[in-house]
């Protein structure tokens, strides 16, 4: 009896050890690993989708720290916002991008929509605190410790970086990533996104931070295919509402001309290339000087 | 509580130890302990269905103490057991199919009936403990089998947790005296338990969680798939419920060996079989001796003429398939195994196969080899009705592969992973191949060095880690 029980906790243990050496192998990446690689605090936050630019602080006086991801809901929006705030990562008057995509207000809070279910929340899992993730599962933290430890031995083995899962095929026709967005538009209730979205507008107020709304660049075929009365009626109609309601500043690069139009910005019909975001950095951030300028005279 | 799960892996080594640690090898301890684990096993799904279970345990015990006292009215006394057990596996399980089944065959006739169709829970494992149940009514009343006194060895035997929710189906006859011996921990026994439970979970949580993922997104989205994706959904399914089913089963009789029991065999290699019934002697070996024990041979069996014979393989094939769920999907799927089976039991080739395929040899003939995928063919085929939500999905399914967009490439999401479940496939078939003569495969390191032992049961365990499926996948069988 007593050699099958140790032969049993021995082939356990090594098990665990096992997968503890493959677990800590590698380190966090993604939102997780701009989570720990925090060291001063921000003044710029950005959150939203992909389609949220991964900004380049570097030529200005701000310390900035891009959230955003891909595929990214209203409600993980208001979680990194009050996960940030609540470790006291914020400086104070700090401004708070919400970059909001055509898509969004219809998307649910886990993107259920998307194979394998669930997958969309798995990042949060490394860094939120459980009570932040919605429908927080403990048997879902065990088996993406299970997808870590899998993940990071496939590292080993090939020695490769593995591509994170994404179903957007990000080089598809225009005409077919807008069908896939519109429908995504109404996958979900509209009203919870409003309400997550007021939530957030209303707790950087309450932190006496500075929201503001954007619509990044998109190429025109992009908002071609969706239409001029699809985008007011189910897009521009609610962020002024927002924006009007809160008295919030608004900036719409949707249809800006000096990136729309050019081909040779857009790595595919919604997402800027290296060049594209270069390019919409420089005007991004002189419309922000301008803001801050116009906040401090006012004051 | 699954197996496969977090829950399971803190229950069993607690019910071990306080049953080889704190019952003094006392066997009405152990009884009332396996009682005690078996209620919490199944409470974990719904408490409320624990009702069910102690009122057939309640039903049988008190009918078999009578049958074993009375000479006369001992049929009534079975039929009543008959009638308790199959009414409540006839309400939970196909009162909604009977109801929706008459409402549509007026129909059909003009008259049109209301009816509403009840919102009912399937008790998970009620086929499994009703047939057990019944075994041991059947054979007390054919004086098989002593009727027992020992209520809480009885209950142990009904509610026994390694096979309650998905069997093997015992017999009372096998199971039921295993309860009044005396239990002492064997290390042999234990390990080979352990073993058994290893390969259980590998066959389950790899192979069969992995290929579940690429059949139900096949299957669910076969309106847009090609034959040729059509085809390789319809082997995942087939992987998949082979890895599901004998994987719980691999378990259950490991889980029962830690604990001194001794449960029947329930998988034998069945994809290995050279005709269909080889194949149904290798396939869910406990349900089909059931179905032989009590249905078969008191039918007549293969005695009389040829009429009767075909009767009786229809009637055994067709219970079997409606055995498996309240849809017409089963029923024919059943049918389609009876058409496979007569032309062996007209020709008397019923009982060929009997040993193992290539018995002492590495690699089989060309003729077992051919046979052998043919058998498999004609399983695969089969498993389209079984995993189809319906008759209409299962033709439509039929009728895409025999398309010629069978000759088209295969066309998935996920297509690289799926060619990554696809060598696991195959890396398992060659591994039960190599053990298709032992009980289970993993038991092929027993005549091992320690070293080999030790070494092979690491990389099994760190395959398992590596290659499991986080996905949550229930067990297939729990639904019927």
């Amino acid at each position: 009896m007593k050699k099958f029980v140790i032969e049993c906790a021995l082939g356990i243990l090594f098990i665990i050890f096992s997968g503890l050496l493959l677990y800590h192998s590698f380190p966090n990446s993604g939102l997780a690993k701009k989570v720990n690689d925090i060291e001063t605090k921000i003044n710029i936050l950005n959150l939203g989708t992909s389609h949220g630019n991964d900004f380049d602080y570097s030529n200005t006086n701000l310390v900035g720290l891009n959230m955003n991801r891909e595929g990214n809901t209203l409600y993980y929006d208001l979680q990194n916002y009050l996960f940030l705030r609540n470790r006291n990562f914020l400086t104070e008057k700090a401004i708070v991008i919400i970059p909001i995509s055509y898509f969004v207000f219809g998307l649910d809070e886990n993107r259920t929509d998307r194979k394998p279910d669930n997958s969309f929340v798995n990042n949060f899992y490394f860094y939120l605190p459980k009570e932040q993730i919605f429908s927080f599962s403990k048997q879902k933290e065990n088996g993406l410790i299970i997808e870590r430890i899998q993940s990071n031995t496939k590292k080993i083995l090939y020695n490769k970086e593995e591509k994170t899962g994404t179903n957007l095929i990000l080089y598809e026709e225009t005409v077919k990533r807008v069908q896939h967005h519109k429908k995504m538009s109404n996958y979900s209730s509209k009203e919870k996104n409003f309400n997550y979205l007021d939530t957030l507008i209303i707790e950087i107020l309450k932190d006496g931070n500075t929201p503001i709304l954007v619509t990044t660049p998109y190429h025109y075929s992009y908002n071609e295919q969706f239409g001029e009365k699809w985008l007011n009626l189910n897009y521009y109609n609610f962020v002024r509402k927002f924006s009007l309601k809160y008295d919030l500043t608004y900036l719409d690069y949707g249809y800006d001309r000096r990136i729309s139009l050019e081909e040779a910005y857009f790595k595919d019909s919604d997402h800027l290339n290296n060049k594209g975001k270069e390019i919409f950095n420089t005007i991004f951030f002189n419309d922000i000087e301008t803001l801050i300028k116009k906040q401090t005279e006012k004051q | 509580m699954l197996f496969s799960s977090i829950d399971f892996a803190i229950f069993l080594p607690i019910v071990f130890i306080l049953y080889w640690f704190f019952t003094n090898n006392n066997l009405k301890r152990q009884n009332f302990l396996i009682v005690a684990a078996s209620y919490l096993f199944y409470g974990w799904w719904d408490w409320r269905f624990l009702s069910l279970i102690l009122f057939s345990t309640v039903i049988d015990y008190t009918i078999g103490l009578e049958l074993g006292k009375k000479k006369k009215k001992r049929k009534i006394l079975l039929w009543i057991s008959i009638a308790v057990n199959l009414g409540f596996l006839g309400f939970f399980k196909y009162y909604n199919f009977f109801l929706d089944n008459f409402v549509t065959a007026f129909s059909i006739f003009g008259t049109e009936i209301k009816a509403n169709s009840l919102n009912i829970i399937l008790p998970v494992g009620i086929s499994f403990y009703t047939f057990q149940t019944l075994s041991y009514s059947i054979d007390v009343y054919k004086r098989k089998l002593e009727p027992t006194n020992d209520f809480i060895a009885f209950s142990a035997f009904v509610s026994f947790f390694p096979q309650l929710v998905a069997g093997p189906i015992e017999r009372a006859k096998n199971l039921l005296p295993q309860f009044y011996k005396k239990r002492t921990f064997n290390y042999s026994k234990a390990v080979d338990g352990m073993r058994q439970i290893l390969w259980g979970l590998f066959k389950k949580i790899v192979i069969a969680d992995n290929c579940a993922e690429f059949a139900n997104y096949i299957f669910n989205n076969s309106e847009v798939m090609n034959g040729s994706t059509l085809v390789i959904g319809a082997l995942f399914f087939t992987f998949q419920i082979y890895g599901d089913f004998s994987g719980y089963s691999d378990i259950a009789i490991g889980t029962s060996r830690l604990f001194g029991f001794d449960l029947m065999q329930n998988f034998n290699f069945p994809y290995f079989s050279r005709n269909i019934a080889e194949f149904w002697r290798r396939w869910h070996i406990s349900l089909s001796t059931w179905f032989r024990d009590y249905l078969y041979i008191p039918l007549g069996g293969s005695r009389g003429g040829s009429w009767m014979k075909i009767r009786n393989i229809f009637i055994i094939f067709i219970v079997s398939g409606f055995w498996h769920g309240a849809n017409w999907t089963f029923i024919i799927w059943g049918l389609l195994n009876a058409i496979y089976f007569l032309p062996l039991l007209l020709t008397n080739n019923n009982r060929n196969n009997l040993e193992t395929i290539a018995q002492g040899k590495l690699i089989p003939s060309l003729k077992e080899l051919s046979f052998m995928l043919l058998t498999f063919g004609f399983v695969v085929f089969s498993w389209i009705f079984f995993r189809a939500e319906n008759i209409g999905h299962a033709l439509s399914y039929i009728s895409e592969i025999l398309s010629s967009s069978l000759f088209e490439i295969p066309k998935f999401e996920g297509r690289e992973r799926a060619l990554k479940t696809i060598i696991l496939i195959v890396v398992f078939i060659l591994i039960e191949w190599i053990g298709r003569e032992k009980k289970y495969t993993f038991q092929v390191i027993e005549s091992k060095s320690t070293v080999t032992k030790y070494f092979a049961t690491y990389v099994l365990l760190l395959t398992i880690l590596l290659f499991m499926n986080t996905g949550e996948q229930e067990f297939i069988y729990f639904q019927f």
